[in-house]
């Protein structure tokens, strides 16, 4: 019997591996198209991916916000709450956890929880509206974040260009002032060193790093240790179900949208804490749709997110290696997350079939 | 059996060539999200790096149209996919591949750029329209700007000259933002220069079409500002505006006025267009400020190839080097012809430091006491 339970789950853990490999495939082959021999090509990906530490440590730098962001949308999907408003989240969040960065003076041991603090609260605050819309009048969430996202870009860039202005003479920039340096989030990097890894110096290895080990093991531990995230998952798993089970179905999809808008508010701390040092209209667009992407191939759990998060860190920066040393333009990757995602889905649906088919053949 | 030996020794008989000769300079541009094919401001770099192609003999590297013209030079340009850090990545995994001179595109580059000018001492880099403050000459990076003004004031000079006796011009403006006042300023001053008409109160109008990056991308905010504008009895519209001056050729056309063009030369590109409609548009689009990117590319390079290094700095393309301009094509050369004299007359008088260009329309009153 446990034999052939490991039996499935070599064939659960390896639909994902086809999935990418599938899409590794056609990759090359629409590089052969385009005039690349797959050696090259491999090469590219290989040369700005894994050749160097350096190379190596930016994927993990880039897959800091990425995590976040399938973190947040994981949550809110576990308790089968579509939070597509986390691009519109991680905006507010970012300017709330900005504003305490540059107006509040406080000691740096205090400033950097503040930050982190109120960029959650920010997060929370933008999906409170259409989680309180959802669970008071029954408007679905999709319609009303997606106006969301599109009311705080409009928020944001109002409040960037008039009220909190902080643009330089020179400065073209549409930005805030500067944050204050107790609330700069410093890097790791000595700490990755000290232990015999190397990170270059000018790789963003910052504190938010440690805020995402925080978070994936906070809603590892809410999901899976905790009454609360019992209920969710349950709420996931079946509505009617666990209604009948006397869970509070309305209140434990607020308290998943709000975990799901808080989580989104520290997507953009890298950008805003690390490596800008004010907030900008300009900042990161598009994780919070990522987000999505990744919530989906990791499975919506904590682990698979970490696995999903670093595999679309790597086909981003294999994106740049192709644009640096090949003819295959940037916006491949595009097609290639999107081929990725359908064939991993597709792959993990053939699978559970098959297992469900020998399963019952088992049982026969 | 035989074709696929051919075609191999073919291949590697290519790839031994293109391996044989090392090339002298590595130059690489950084352009911005949305990159190639924007016709304007991103097509300009990259016609500049054609440019410096076709004068040293070089290459420009896995680029589609396969310019090529030797292998002295290798050219190459990369774009980011999103904001973040990706502006620096890219910067930086040029400096790392051991490109000379690296130029960023465009004023967002200015911190990423200045982070990895710092980390590459031996490495030069440029940034177009970009502010990096404290840098001299024996700094690794030059700020690439532009005398907008100095342009802009002869598309002043166009609309003064060629504006009917009583009617008003008119100055359409994208993001509200210091540098298009910048254009905005020197128009002002230009009509008012050669039409006493327009000196009086409230003959040049001027608006903007909002106070965020996508005022640079509005049409339709556009469109409503020029028909505003001639409603008003405006018979010229210049805009400065990126993709919203695209509003603003509608309105001309449709009302029977006249428009003048921005960054490129954009009545040639809207006459040489497949739509019909664009090219009944070039019909109604007198001529277009010019700011050329691509010559701030070119003598970036060329001071990189035939010197061997950069200078450091603040560099200002402006009339007297052909680093802002205005566009004259087989289009409308019959239009400017009798006022071509009259504009090269003014662009030398500026040159020769005669007509001192305000650089801001705050600046036009206190300029105008003192300059005719």
């Amino acid at each position: 019997m446990r034999k052939t339970k490991s039996k499935y789950r070599v064939l659960e853990t390896l639909s994902p591996i086809l999935g990418v490999l599938a899409s590794v495939l056609v990759l090359l082959v629409i590089a052969m198209i385009i005039g690349e021999m797959p050696g090259k090509t491999l090469n590219a990906i290989y040369k700005f991916t894994l050749a160097s530490a350096s190379r190596l440590s930016t994927i993990f730098s880039v897959a800091i916000p990425l995590f976040l962001a399938g973190l947040a949308v994981a949550v809110a999907f576990q308790a089968n709450v579509f939070n597509i408003g986390v691009e519109g989240q991680y905006f507010v969040g970012g300017l709330v956890g900005a504003m305490a960065g540059i107006y509040l003076r406080l000691p740096v041991y205090l400033h950097l929880p503040v930050v982190v603090l109120a960029s959650m609260a920010g997060g929370a605050l933008w999906a409170a509206i259409p989680a309180l819309l959802k669970v008071r009048m029954g408007i679905h969430e999709v319609i009303t974040t997606i106006m969301f996202n599109n009311i705080a870009a409009a928020l944001v860039n109002f409040l960037v260009n008039g009220p909190l202005s902080g643009r330089g003479e020179k400065s073209l920039e549409p930005q805030t002032l500067k944050i204050q340096s107790t609330a700069l989030f410093g890097k790791l990097n000595h700490w990755f060193n000290a232990i015999g890894l190397k990170v270059p110096k000018h790789v963003y290895l910052d504190y938010s790093l440690i805020v995402a080990i925080v978070m994936g093991f906070l809603v590892w531990f809410l999901l899976y240790r905790l009454r609360q995230g019992f209920e969710i998952r349950a709420v996931g798993t079946s509505l009617e179900v666990s209604q009948y089970a006397g869970i509070r179905v309305k209140r434990v999809q607020m308290t998943a949208f709000l975990a799901s808008g808080s989580l989104a508010g520290l997507i953009g701390l890298q950008e805003i804490f690390a490596i800008r040092g004010v907030y900008t209209f300009e900042i990161a667009a598009g994780l919070g749709f990522d987000g999505i992407a990744i919530a989906l191939i990791g499975g919506n759990s904590p682990v698979g997110v970490i696995f999903s998060s670093v595999l679309f860190a790597f086909f981003k920066q294999a994106g740049y290696g192709l644009q640096l040393y090949t003819a295959v333009p940037n916006a491949i990757i595009y097609v290639i997350s999107g081929l990725m995602i359908l064939f991993i889905v597709v792959i993990n649906e053939v699978t559970t079939r098959y297992i469900r088919a020998l399963r019952r053949k088992e049982a026969a | 059996m035989k074709r696929v030996l051919l075609l191999t020794t073919a291949l590697l008989l290519v790839l031994s060539l293109s391996a044989g000769a090392a090339p002298k300079y590595k130059i690489g541009i950084c352009f911005d999200v949305g990159g190639r094919g924007d016709q304007s401001f991103n097509d300009s770099a990259y016609n500049g790096l054609v440019l410096l192609a076709k004068q040293f003999k070089g290459f420009i590297k896995d680029d589609p149209s396969k310019v090529s013209f030797g292998q002295e030079i290798e050219l190459k340009y990369l774009e980011p996919k999103s904001g973040g850090q990706d502006r620096e990545l890219i910067l930086r995994a040029m400096a790392e591949d051991g490109y000379n001179l690296i130029i960023g595109v465009g004023f967002l580059y200015s911190d990423s750029l200045a982070k990895v000018a710092g980390d590459f001492p031996d490495i030069h880099f440029g940034i177009i329209d970009g502010w990096i403050p404290d840098l001299n000459e024996s700094s690794n990076v030059t700020c690439l700007g532009f005398a907008e003004h100095e342009g802009s004031f002869l598309m002043g000079a166009v609309s003064g000259l060629l504006a009917k006796k009583g009617t008003k011009v008119g100055f359409l403006g994208g993001m509200d933002i210091p540098l298009i006042h910048k254009f905005q300023g020197g128009f002002i001053a230009g009509a008012m220069y050669v039409n006493k008409d327009l000196r009086a109160p409230g003959m040049i109008l001027g608006q903007y079409a909002g106070k965020d990056p996508t005022a640079f991308n509005d049409p339709k905010t556009g469109e409503s500002i020029a028909v505003n504008f001639f409603k008003q009895g405006a018979s010229i519209v210049y805009h400065a505006s990126g993709g919203t001056g695209a509003g603003l050729f509608k309105a001309a056309k449709d009302l029977g006025k006249l428009a003048i063009g921005v960054d490129s030369d954009q009545g040639l590109i809207y006459a040489t267009s497949k739509s019909a409609e664009e090219k009944k548009m070039s019909e109604f689009i007198l001529t277009s400020m010019l700011k050329r990117v691509d010559n701030a590319v070119l003598l970036t390079g060329e001071e990189l190839i035939e010197t061997g290094k950069n200078l450091g700095g603040y560099k200002t393309f402006s009339l007297a080097n052909d680093g802002v301009g205005y566009a004259l094509n087989d289009y409308n050369k019959k239009k400017l012809q009798p006022i071509k004299a009259k504009l090269d007359n003014l662009k030398k008088q500026i040159v020769a430091g005669k007509i001192t260009v305000p650089d801001d329309d705050a600046k036009v009153a206190d300029w105008a006491k003192t300059a005719f």
